[in-house]
């Protein structure tokens, strides 16, 4: 479970966030809504410690995190971004290396994990993306759809409680737009937390349990989706 | 090295001489029959110019302390003496004094007048006067040593002195450090880099009796300066020696050594001076052993060459083992680093940069002496790579600048912490960006490294430059000289293009 208290983010002097405070459940996918601007993935970022924040708190289990860069706050972020899975927009694949050595690196450097295991678990995880024949192949030799699917694999090889997608359909053609919604659905079975930045309505209509709406850094809005939706329409 | 090519005309000077040959051909109905222009010319002109290195300094050719600009010096009273008498006035050109024969050769003046020692080997390419001193090659050692008592006892220990000097001559085959300046030999002798140094007495009292740490073994041959002329410039030759014999036995000679408290028992023979005297001079100079007079370039200097080449190749490639890493921590630091520690490692780039790298080798061999004494080959790598380093920390800043942001963010995002997000996701990419560069300031830093020649290191213009001397010629030791290093730095050129071509997709 992800919970955020009166987060408040200010950049150059002008209130990005202001008094966020939501909670994010296991097993259920939640969707952040907006337009653009509206300070969406600035609040995704925050969750893991990418972007620091001037007040309020992220507390992710029993971790809480302060949004500065002190050394008990380094150590939270730390152990945050164990447990929780980032998926970019533009996926960031390790461009030097291949799909499964982008897979096996926090495994093997991150949670000491012997290499013959990484291994195995990053085959069965490639195996069940539909990724088994590209585990030899370079980032750069992977279409859009296949690289976002490895930068899910890279962040599931840390079995994490919960994952983060920025914008996870604003590059994709619609037959894949429907594979990263069976995705989502599998891992929400999973009983992982996951939370959604999307600006994409209809996807959000099919995919999510529950939405908050964000204009202008404040929530307008949040709760089960089908209410949220209905208020939108409204 | 430039200042080794100082001698190649450029196209405006080649004009010149063009130009001068031309002129030349108009004069030559006129004087044919007096055999050789060369006095006419220089009394036309109203002029004698002569070369000399002021860097000589005291008591040859040097600037007036009380007013900067003008030479004095010995020479200077005797080059006013020369041209009162051929009834002209005299004119000082500055060159390198190892470069004073190839341009008189190539005709940048009339005349070397700077402490030129008359050896067999130079007979070869020029014409000597008469003498106008006679000296002694002074064997000086430092106070506490007890194996050196003369030359004989030398052995192979490390003797410093001046390139192409008759003490150069003389200690051929012996184990020499060569030095373009006076001053470098006797404190390098303080500091223990050799044990003994032997050079021309008025150098010897200068620079090297001052030094408390040091004292005379022996006076080892005799020598004698003269005035060095063109062979074809025989009328000039001729109003020269009269000249000087005019200045001899009317005292003014006594003179101008006494005003430079020069004077000795040993100049009294220069009065009397017979053509006997001078052919005993010029068949006997004090050469011993007598050197080679090596005229043919042989497999021998190829294969001195393949050593410089060898040496080169050694000191840049240590060279850049020290740029490298020390160039990569620099580039980190100014990323990463809090603000000071960021500002230092600016400067560092900064001040290596900004500054001549043949500096910082003279202030770190020289100048650091006192404090730490570094071989000459560690000094050379040393004082390479620091200057290096400061190449390669803005080559590896590019290389980090030109990894994408995300590519740190995506790391970071996966529990890392921020030094192993950058030893395993940036400094490797990074590092791809880095090497097509790395690879072309290695190319440079091959050629820089002729620089090194100063700290005694022969490496191969070093060994360039001696042959030349030898062989009298810088067309062939150059051209070979040159092609060494372009198959040293060639396919270095060519794998840096492959890489670059390779990696050029990699990161995107």
């Amino acid at each position: 479970m992800i919970g955020i208290k009166g987060l408040e983010k200010k950049m150059d002097g002008r209130l990005i966030l202001s008094q966020v405070t939501v909670t994010f459940e296991p097993g259920r996918i939640c969707a952040i809504c907006g337009p653009s601007g509206s300070g969406k993935t600035t609040l995704l970022r925050c969750i893991n410690g990418l972007t620091t924040f001037d007040s309020g708190s992220v507390v992710v289990g029993s971790v809480a995190y302060r949004g500065t860069t002190s050394g008990t706050d380094v150590a939270a972020v730390q152990q945050i971004r164990k447990s929780v899975g980032f998926v970019f927009q533009a996926y960031h694949l390790f461009a030097h290396q291949t799909v499964m050595e982008n897979i096996v690196e926090a495994p093997i450097y991150v949670a000491q994990m012997k290499d013959s295991e990484a291994k195995s678990r990053a085959s069965a995880l490639l195996e069940r993306l539909g990724l088994a024949q590209r585990a030899g192949a370079y980032p750069r030799e992977l279409s859009g759809g296949e690289q976002q699917r490895v930068a899910i694999a890279r962040a599931l090889a840390m079995n994490p409680e919960a994952l983060l997608f920025d914008e996870p359909t604003s590059a994709l053609d619609p037959s894949r737009r429907v594979e990263i919604a069976r995705i989502l659905s599998d891992l929400r079975k999973e009983g992982r937390t996951i939370v959604v930045v999307s600006h994409d309505m209809d996807f959000v209509g099919e995919i999510a349990d529950d939405i908050v709406l964000l204009t202008h850094g404040r929530v307008m809005s949040q709760g089960k989706a089908q209410d949220v939706l209905a208020l939108v329409r409204s | 090295m430039t200042r080794y090519f100082s001698s190649v005309a450029t196209p405006r000077a080649r004009f010149g001489v063009l130009l001068s040959f031309v002129l030349l051909l108009c004069a030559v109905p006129s004087v044919a029959w007096a055999g050789d222009d060369s006095l006419v010319r220089v009394r036309k002109a109203g002029v004698l110019t002569w070369g000399g290195d002021i860097q000589g300094g005291e008591p040859y050719v040097y600037d007036d302390p009380a007013a900067p600009g003008r030479l004095i010096g010995f020479e200077v009273d005797l080059a006013e003496a020369i041209a009162k008498r051929l009834g002209v006035r005299q004119e000082f050109k500055q060159s390198d004094w190892s470069q004073l024969v190839p341009a008189l050769a190539r005709g940048s003046f009339d005349m070397i007048m700077n402490g030129l020692e008359v050896t067999v080997a130079r007979q070869g390419v020029l014409r000597f006067s008469r003498p106008y001193y006679v000296f002694a090659e002074r064997l000086m050692v430092r106070t506490d040593e007890t194996r050196i008592t003369s030359f004989a006892t030398l052995g192979d220990r490390r003797v410093g002195t001046l390139s192409n000097s008759l003490a150069a001559e003389i200690l051929r085959g012996k184990n020499v450090a060569l030095y373009e300046g006076v001053e470098e030999p006797y404190a390098d002798l303080v500091f223990h880099r050799t044990d003994a140094v032997l050079l021309d007495d008025i150098i010897a009292a200068r620079y090297g009796a001052p030094k408390k740490e040091l004292k005379v073994v022996a006076d080892v041959a005799e020598g004698f300066y003269a005035a060095g002329l063109r062979k074809d410039d025989a009328a000039l030759a001729d109003a020269v020696d009269n000249a000087l014999g005019n200045i001899a036995s009317s005292g003014e000679l006594d003179q101008i050594l006494s005003k430079a408290r020069l004077m000795s028992p040993r100049e009294s023979r220069l009065v009397a001076w017979s053509e006997s005297d001078q052919r005993a001079m010029l068949g006997s100079a004090p050469t011993s052993p007598e050197p080679p007079a090596a005229t043919q370039l042989s497999t021998g200097h190829v294969i001195l060459f393949l050593k410089g080449a060898g040496m080169t190749l050694l000191v840049s490639i240590l060279a850049i083992s020290l740029a490298i890493p020390l160039g990569m921590a620099l580039a980190l630091a100014r990323a990463y680093l809090p603000r000071k520690y960021a500002a230092l490692a600016s400067l560092y780039v900064e001040v290596y940069r900004g500054t001549p790298v043949l500096l910082q080798l003279y202030l770190l061999y020289y100048g650091l002496a006192a404090v730490v004494r570094l071989d000459a080959l560690v000094a050379a790598v040393i004082g390479l790579g620091m200057n290096y380093a400061a190449y390669e920390a803005e080559t590896f800043r590019a290389g980090i600048q030109a990894v994408p942001e995300g590519q740190m963010e995506a790391a970071l995002s996966l529990g890392m912490t921020r030094s192993l997000a950058i030893r395993r996701v940036l400094l490797p990419q990074a590092l791809r960006h880095a090497i097509p560069n790395i690879t072309n300031d290695f190319i440079a830093l091959l050629k820089d490294s002729s620089l090194v020649s100063v700290l005694t290191v022969v490496e191969l213009t070093k060994r360039m430059s001696i042959t030349a001397v030898e062989v009298r010629s810088y067309a062939i030791p150059g051209a070979l000289c040159a092609l060494m290093y372009f198959v040293m730095s060639y396919p270095l050129s060519l794998l840096a293009r492959r890489l670059e071509k390779r990696l050029g997709g990699a990161g995107r």
